[in-house]
């Protein structure tokens, strides 16, 4: 028993002091996940993106001229939004259990490498992945929606004047219809938009790392950490129901524990809002990465203290 | 117990301080699943001195692999200690001049095996020329230079094993942990192997391998330590643990049924008495299957991976 | 049994505690960050008609998390194949479905509606084969009515949405003839933010027409007509508006406005006081003048020559184009 103990003392084992993190070797873990996910061809989803905004910009689905703006960007959030969802989720999941299937992570640890490098190199390769699909479809997007501005600026006017009952308009009245036009146009509030989506794929990646640390095999990887996205959109909802119903102390305390430790998603769904014109403040922006960046950050922690002790 | 003592007895022929270091360790693993405790390892000492080849021997299963895992730090030990260059496993330090080839290894199969090398290199710290002029130079050591192209994936098993003892080189480390690197490799291959450690031998390099073929760890260690179920039976320089015995055998090949008759009875005339005749053996083998057998019959050994 | 304090550093323990202290740690940022965001419009309470329905529609927008439009889309798309067929209920329960999945996009509740209000009751009014005609009659108005109660929930979630008011006004005025509830629901489009501002002109035309509400009316249009002046002050711009005039001079009729204070015959150029809305071949002639007598005037004024260069070429257009 006193042999148990006797490490106790110097049990930091593994834990580097952060000084000790090396950039360059973080640099190094991440673009092998990233040239590891590219080459699963992960990228092909983009040109079924790119079909399908194509389709849905060229459709005429739509009565109001704003309304096509409008569908243009859902359609293409939707697209980013399930796209790094899913690849968050499956390429995370995937990375570590293959890893250790394969003992490359026997050489990879062998090596001067601490643990919360090889964590944080890798959740870097998924987070790179998802930066540079993201860009590639938000600008796809934006050439789209450019694209499409003049045509809606003049259905707005033909509207307004159809609107005015055959009367003259006047400038001012033009010119809100351009202003109209333009809300559902290309602004600032949609960088922010796309950062959100970001920072939400981020969390969820980080949160997938976590259990991927505990779990014993990806499927559970992958189930669990949808179940954690599907909670963390309904933060509100349960608080509303612990309010609206008498759930009694105990269901009021299981409420309360969701809500504290699944991570609030739903936070970052700022899409809809930005796209049909409501915008973004940069203090806003900056409160939302904040907590993102928080969320990240704890979920990698919890991650290393698990797999700092796990037997490979 | 008597053995350990023996083994510390037996001085490492360098004085600075050992590459490996193995105090007491004991490993005993929990499977999450079930309440049964397996002890791994149980209370093994040993030492590997500077410049020194070291063999560990013993059956499938009987804690090589989870001793050189404590080793390099990738599993903790439940009690005990282990160090490397005098740093312990834990911290990450010690890993700085460890090389590490698993057991039956596999590397990310989307890379080459140049893209490998070079991956495990930048691990490793060394960057742009060095890099560039290191990785040919493994490539043509371990003979792979015309598979350097071609993705991981398309590796055969001997091919695998050489790009991983070529990854576990690549910083020039100067303690080299193998894992039965010649385990499931044709004879030319394991030959190749082979030739290699005592190549790194020759430069000084330190070197633990593990092995539950015989006759290798025979032509290449300078001591080796058997251990079975998890302990230490026997330790020792080879030439020791070969000379324990007092038995000498002879190998004859392509001798008529007559000369077998002749030799029994010179034997018998010199007042010795014939103890086998057969087909040849290790004598390390022989060793071995002897100390494991006194034990304790072989039932728990039997683990295939 | 020595237990060192490094122990409740790690394993489950340690996991469990980071991520409640991580928890509460987070809460009042978390709560003040939704604050700022529903104060900027993001995230906005819901106000359905229960809180079972919130609970609905929240938990189904957390279910489809950012997939909702496509799905919504598709449901749409699904709708208008029913509308080919003429499947109204089938139509209704699609659009529904819609709305349930986005309740925020007016687009939903208004092509929803429209199909209601006009492409089912115009079916049943004229093409229905199956029906006697007082029946149809019946279903027809049913359908109405199922157009108008949606555009109300519509509002209900989207109150600052203009168009979903002029919708249900525009029923008002087409389907009951209703001029006076027609008219409330272009003021209360005209109220929302950014509407453009002929709802509320025409809010005051139906004032106007609805015959109950002269004075009001007559307050409104008066206010849009000095506006016009004081724009037409401020930046030249005559704006041709003959139904603001044809309707002022009836209500001026029905309330006996003294002759004095009611708007004047014509357009008197030289002292803005007086305008009656011009087409651009009337009012050349008064610009051109207006030119001149600046041009000898000590302080000359620096608009005018553009003003008379835009409306020559504004007409130049239109003779060159017919
Ligand atoms: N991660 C583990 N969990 C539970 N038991 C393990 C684990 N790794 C090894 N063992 C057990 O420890 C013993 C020693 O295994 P190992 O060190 O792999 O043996 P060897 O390398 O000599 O074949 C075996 O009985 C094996 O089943
Ligand atoms: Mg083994």
């Amino acid at each position: 028993m006193t042999e148990t103990h006797a490490n106790a003392g110097t049990a930091p084992a593994h834990v580097v002091p952060v000084w000790e993190v090396s950039p360059i070797r973080l640099w190094v873990l991440a673009r092998a996940t990233f040239v590891q996910l590219v080459r699963m061809k992960v990228f092909y989803f983009l040109l079924i993106f790119v079909a399908l905004v194509l389709v849905v910009a060229a459709a005429g689905l739509f009565w109001l001229p704003t309304e096509h703006l409008i569908a243009i960007k859902r359609w293409s959030f939707g697209a980013m939004y399930l796209f790094t969802m899913v690849y968050s989720i499956s390429a995370t999941a995937l990375l570590l259990p293959r890893d250790l299937e394969d003992r490359t992570l026997y050489t990879i640890l062998s090596k001067p490498v601490p643990r919360i490098e090889y964590l944080i190199g890798r959740l870097c390769g998924v987070l790179l992945l998802n930066a540079v699909a993201l860009a590639a479809m938000f600008l796809a997007m934006c050439l789209l929606v450019a694209w499409k501005m003049p045509a809606v600026e003049q259905q707005l006017v033909q509207q307004l004047l159809h609107g005015a009952a055959g009367e003259a308009v006047s400038l001012n009245e033009v010119n809100q219809a351009k202003a109209e036009a333009a809300r559902y146009g290309l602004s600032t509030s949609l960088l922010w938009a796309v950062w959100a989506l970001y920072l939400k794929a981020s969390v969820v990646s980080a949160v997938t790392l976590f259990i991927s640390t505990i779990a014993s095999s990806s499927l559970f990887t992958i189930v669990s950490s949808a179940m954690v996205v599907f909670i963390g959109h309904f933060h509100q909802l349960i608080l509303d129901f612990w309010k609206v119903n008498e759930t009694g102390w105990f269901g009021g305390l299981i409420g309360r524990l969701l809500v504290i430790v699944f991570p609030n998603l739903s936070l970052f769904d700022v899409v809809d809002e930005v796209i049909t014109g409501t915008s973004l403040s940069f203090g806003a922006g900056l409160q939302l990465t904040g907590m993102g960046l928080f969320y990240v950050a704890l979920f990698v922690l919890v991650a290393q203290l698990v797999f700092v002790d796990k037997e490979l | 117990m008597e053995r350990r003592k023996s083994s510390e007895s037996l001085q490492v022929p360098n004085e600075a301080t050992p590459a490996v270091l193995v105090e007491h360790l004991t490993k005993v693993f929990q499977p999450s699943l079930s309440r049964q405790k397996v002890p791994a390892v149980v209370d093994l000492s040993f030492r590997v001195g500077q410049g020194e080849v070291y063999g560990l021997i013993g059956p499938n299963g009987s804690g090589k692999s989870t001793t050189m895992k404590v080793i390099l730090g990738l599993v903790q030990a439940t009690s005990g200690r282990t160090e490397v260059f005098g740093i312990d496993s834990g911290k990450v330090g010690s890993r700085r001049d460890v090389g590490f080839l698993p057991e039956n290894p596999y590397f990310y199969k989307h890379m080459t095996g140049r893209e490998t090398l070079e991956f495990y290199g930048k691990l490793c710290g060394i960057h742009g020329a060095q890099l560039r002029e290191r990785v040919p130079e493994l490539l043509a050591l371990v003979g792979l230079e015309s598979a350097a192209g071609r993705p991981i994936a398309g590796y055969s098993k001997g091919m695998l094993q050489r790009i991983g003892l070529a990854q576990a080189i690549v910083h020039r480390p100067r303690l080299v942990v193998l894992d039965e690197p010649t385990a499931g490799v044709d004879p030319r291959g394991s030959r190749h192997i082979r030739d290699l450690i005592l190549q790194m031998k020759a430069e000084g390099t330190s070197v633990i391998l593990s092995s539950h073929l015989l006759e290798q760890v025979q032509e290449v260690c300078d001591r080796a330590g058997i251990i079975y179920k998890g302990r230490m039976v026997l330790e020792g320089r080879l030439e020791d643990l070969t000379q324990l015995q007092q038995q000498m055998e002879y190998v004859v090949e392509g001798g008529p049924p007559e000369l077998a008759a002749e030799i029994q009875t010179l034997v018998e005339r010199a007042g010795a008495k014939l103890v086998s005749a057969g087909h040849p053996r290790t004598t390390l083998e022989k060793l071995f299957l002897e100390s494991t057998e006194d034990k304790e019959p072989a039932t728990g050994g039997t683990r295939h991976d | 049994m020595k237990w060192h304090w490094r122990e409740l550093l790690r394993g489950p323990a340690a996991v469990a505690l980071v991520l409640l202290a991580g928890g509460l740690a987070r809460a009042p940022f978390e709560s003040k960050l939704l604050v700022d965001l529903r104060k900027a419009g993001f995230h906005p309470p819901l106000h359905g008609s229960s809180a079972l329905q919130e609970v609905g529609v929240q938990g189904m927008m957390g279910a489809l998390g950012g997939l909702r439009y496509m799905v919504s889309t598709f449901l749409t798309l699904r709708a208008n194949f029913h509308w080919e067929f003429q499947d109204w209920d089938k139509v209704l329960e699609h659009f529904q479905l819609v709305q349930l999945l986005e309740p925020r996009n007016p687009e939903a509740w208004i092509t929803g509606a429209w199909h209601c209000h006009s492409n089912a009751w115009a079916w049943y009014l004229h093409d229905d084969p199956k029906h006697s005609e007082t029946t149809r009659r019946l279903l027809a108005r049913e359908w109405v009515e199922r157009g108008k109660v949606m555009l109300r929930q519509g509002i209900e979630w989207n109150p600052d949405d203009p168009w979903i008011y002029r919708d249900l006004a525009n029923v008002y005025r087409e389907r009951d003839r209703d001029l006076c509830q027609a008219a409330e629901y272009y003021r209360l489009a005209s109220l929302t933010p950014g509407a453009p501002d002929f709802l509320h002109r025409i809010y005051g035309y139906l004032l106007a027409q609805c015959g109950e509400h002269d004075e009001d009316a007559m307050k409104v249009l008066r206010g849009i007509y000095d506006e016009g002046l004081a724009v037409l002050r401020r930046q030249r711009v005559l704006i041709w508006k003959p139904s603001l005039i044809v309707e002022m001079r009836k209500l001026e009729e029905r309330l006996n406005v003294p002759m004095e204070q009611r708007i004047p015959e014509r357009f008197d150029p030289e002292g803005f006081a007086i305008a009656t809305p011009l087409l651009p071949e009337e009012s050349l002639p008064v610009y051109e003048r207006l030119l001149e007598k600046s041009r000898n005037s000590e302080v000359p004024d620096p608009a005018l020559p553009g003003i008379v260069a835009q409306v020559r070429a504004r007409i130049g257009e239109k003779s060159g184009g017919s």
